[in-house]
């Protein structure tokens, strides 16, 4: 399993696709980090300046191109041994199924929801170097969210990997999560429901609650409560982990009986 | 029933059926793809669960739609086959157990109270000022919310939340929920109707009003005195009513002002009457319920008292050669003026008609604000704008937000720290021999509590009313819960010396008042109730043509 951890490593730092879905996904992240300067953010009267720390309560809405790009890297890291039948070589010089299948999926899983996890700090960074970090939340509620976002990626990436496994193509997990996000946004999934998919749990940490408060010269206020309750802690963290261990659970037994054509 | 629950049994059995046929086509055709089948029906599941939501009653469809995942772990057409038929099973179970449950779809009210507290407490501005007990607020009504929570009864989580509300005396603390469980919840709290509404004299005495047709040949019509109801005080048997506790006042006037209207709700199906008839002799009697629920009669009684002249909003009606009135039902007024707080068009519209009837002759306006709901401060701003005299003219003081503390700073004084006042200039269209009349009612709320205010200030208005307006003159948020709307007040709003505007304290005693508190007396009930006239309107006009 070591090998195969190794020369999947081996392959993804010389896989061309790879990169320039680094390098797309990091140009996404500085654009995303720029687009409120270039439209003037920093320069408007105070109390209404744009920031990287109101970015950050905002930033669900472009999780979902980090959700496409992680699908890109989760399929090419499952699905792309299949096309040239590296998968059907190691399985015939008896490598065991189950060392086959954890090997590239632990391993999309890690590096995807790390990919994932850079994309957002990227754009936050580049959001601060461009208008600053502002004074709507504390960098540490941002940090902690982000970090809480590890546990619906890496749910998200076994899902991805249960469904490379099952097409055996790399072009059709992002196509699915594609689809999945569609049907996730046109359902409206919220309220208890949200844990039940991984994008609503998704936006559920990155939800900032948040109340006004108004003068008649001042404008509007808002104001976040930085730390997401503790339910919603609590239940991110045990439906990302039931469902981890469900479509791995799933997507081995799949491997296990498949018959590699 | 749900319609993603319904959809999520229905493929629930069909894929049960379809695992029973795959399992035995499986053994004569083999293939690894017929696994794939076992696994759609859990994600079918969460797609539907997701959509329609997640409910403890659909729990034996969830885990059939699991269930099927035993074809997909062991191949095998006797495991496949009877983990179809344990998934059918179970799906059809969710049916009856959905249907026949209360819990259905259910909302903890009790966590729902919880949520929408604690949100309160937290936010809520006048907290300090009005010395809420949040302690004993919570201990008192945990019970009922739990109660709501046990008997899945929406309207006595209405009631609940609209009593506990009222304990605020601020009309922006509120709550909202569905039309249907209003109605109910209302129905009721306020009881049954014996065919009239008990109203408080200006002089102390209680009198029928809205009185039903059956009553009159038992000789109790508009204006007959109510000694007593069910051997009490109108006033005091107010208190047997639940209604009662749902309304809320924030100035101790205006409550005053509504006692003996809960009274003729109270009782069973039956109350005893003390009255005294037309030939000035106590009578008892008992009345019987005519089947109806009181609340319509109470609504109908309020209207005739309190609402404005019918009229569009914003719109100008001549009332003689020499007024014309101005009604204003809330103050929003376009799109512009309400999303981005742009009221030109309001204001170039307002100048040009009363330039015009200028033209035609009038030379007094009456503002009408009865019963108008509130919105904007700057729409306040730019009607006050247009009527002022000229010169500058003070209106509110903002409040100092502090950034770090996250809150506004009270001083050791009491008051809080101030962030500059908010000033305009006057445009004096009417001209300095135009008057104005200013018509409110105790349910002239939040910004029309600020043009009351405001333009009470100016020489050439007169406020003129039963009641003062509400007194609740404070920003105010929304919060939605699972049952319903909150709203509560979230942003100060003071005078210049840095002391709470308008709002009462535990006095309740508004900042607000009246120049002409018009007697609520047998005139006005004859007026209102037999001749259907708009008493306060013919009264303004009748003051400012005695005052010409």
């Amino acid at each position: 399993m070591k090998n195969i951890i190794k020369a999947q490593l081996y392959q993804i730092s010389k896989m061309r696709v790879l990169r320039l879905v680094a390098l797309g996904g990091a140009s996404l992240c500085i654009l995303i980090g720029l687009v409120e300067k270039l439209n003037g953010a920093d320069a408007l009267d105070e109390g209404y300046l744009m920031t990287a720390s109101d970015y950050c309560t905002r930033c669900r809405g472009n999780t979902i191109f980090v959700v496409l790009f992680m699908s890109i890297v989760t399929a090419f890291i499952c699905a792309d041994d299949f096309a040239d039948k590296t998968a059907n070589h190691e399985i015939l010089s008896g490598t065991l199924r189950w060392q086959s299948y954890f090997a590239r999926a632990g391993l999309a899983v890690v590096i995807s929801t790390l990919f994932g996890q850079l994309m957002i700090a990227a754009s936050v960074v580049t959001y601060t170097l461009a208008c600053g970090w502002g004074d709507t939340i504390t960098v540490g509620t941002a940090l902690a969210r982000l970090l809480l976002t590890a546990l619906p990626f890496m749910r998200l990436n076994c899902f991805f990997v249960l469904a490379a496994f099952i097409f055996k193509k790399t072009f059709w997990v992002p196509i699915l999560a594609f689809v999945a996000q569609t049907v996730c946004g046109l359902l409206k999934v919220g309220g208890r429901s949200s844990y039940l998919t991984s994008i609503g749990t998704l936006n559920r940490v990155l939800h900032f609650e948040k109340w006004y408060t108004f003068g008649l010269r001042n404008g509007s206020r808002i104001i976040y409560e930085h730390a997401p309750d503790s339910r919603t802690v609590m239940l991110t963290i045990v439906s990302s982990i039931f469902f981890v261990v469900l479509y791995l659970a799933i997507g081995c037994s799949l491997y296990h009986g498949d018959d590699l054509n | 029933m749900e319609k993603f629950d319904i959809t999520l049994i229905a493929l629930g059995i069909v894929f049960s059926i379809g695992g029973m046929i795959t399992a035995v086509h499986a053994e004569k055709i083999r293939s690894c793809k017929w696994r794939l089948y076992y696994l759609a029906p859990l994600l079918t599941g969460i797609i539907c669960a997701a959509a329609g939501g997640f409910d403890i009653c659909m729990i034996s469809a969830y885990i059939g739609m699991i269930i099927l995942l035993a074809g997909l772990f062991k191949p095998e057409k006797k495991v496949r086959m009877i983990s179809s038929v344990t998934a059918a099973v179970l799906v059809i179970t969710a049916l009856p157990v959905c249907m026949f449950s209360g819990k259905y779809h259910y909302i903890n009210y009790e966590q729902d109270f919880e949520k929408g507290f604690a949100k309160l407490k937290a936010h809520y501005v006048l907290s300090e000022d009005k010395e809420i007990n949040w302690e004993e607020l919570h201990d008192k009504y945990l019970p009922r919310f739990r109660s709501a929570a046990t008997n899945n009864d929406a309207a006595e989580n209405y009631t609940a939340w609209t009593q506990m509300c009222a304990q605020f005396n601020d009309l922006h603390v509120c709550f909202s929920a569905d039309e249907e469980v209003v109605k109910e919840a209302e129905e009721k709290a306020a009881g049954n109707d014996f065919g009239l509404v008990i109203a408080t004299l200006s002089d102390g005495r209680t009198v029928a009003i809205q009185t039903d047709d059956t009553l009159k040949s038992k000789g109790i019509h508009d204006g007959t005195e109510i000694i007593s109801w069910n051997g009490k005080k109108p006033s005091e048997a107010d208190k047997d009513s639940d209604y009662y506790y749902m309304k809320p006042f924030a100035d101790i006037d205006n409550k005053r002002f509504y006692e003996g209207w809960f009274a003729a709700g109270t009782g069973g199906d039956t109350a005893e009457v003390v009255y005294i008839d037309d030939d000035g002799n106590e009578q008892a009697i008992t009345l019987s319920s005519l089947g109806r629920p009181y609340i319509d009669r109470y609504k109908d009684a309020y209207n005739k008292v309190s609402d404005g002249l019918e009229a569009g909003h914003m719109s100008f009606t001549k009332l003689n050669d020499t007024t014309a009135c101005l009604r204003i039902k809330m103050m929003k007024y376009d799109s512009a003026s309400e999303n981005k707080d742009d009221h030109s068009n309001m204001k170039n519209e307002i100048r040009d008609s009363v330039l015009q009837l200028k033209e035609e002759g009038i030379k007094d306006i009456i503002i009408d604000i009865r019963c108008n709901s509130g919105g904007s401060g700057d729409m306040v701003l730019n009607i006050a704008e247009l009527f002022a005299p000229e010169g500058e003219h003070y209106y509110v003081t903002d409040a100092y937000w502090d950034k770090e503390t996250q809150s506004y700073v009270k001083q050791q004084d009491g008051t809080y720290k101030t962030d500059g006042d908010i000033m305009y200039s006057g445009e004096n269209i009417l001209g300095d021999d135009g008057r104005i009349v200013l018509l409110v009612c105790d349910q002239s709320v939040s910004a029309s509590d600020h043009l009351t205010h405001v333009l009470n200030d100016l020489d050439n208005v007169t406020v003129i009313g039963f009641t003062e307006p509400s007194g609740s003159a404070q920003g105010c948020s929304m919060l939605s819960l699972e049952s319903g709307m909150m709203t509560y007040s979230s942003s100060l709003m003071l005078n210049r010396d840095g002391s709470i505007f308008i709002d009462s304290g535990t006095d309740m005693q508004s900042g607000n008042g009246v120049d002409i508190k018009v007697p609520f007396d047998e005139k006005a009930v004859n007026e209102i109730f037999a001749e259907n006239n708009d008493y306060l309107m013919d009264y303004a006009l009748e003051y400012l043509s005695n005052t010409d």
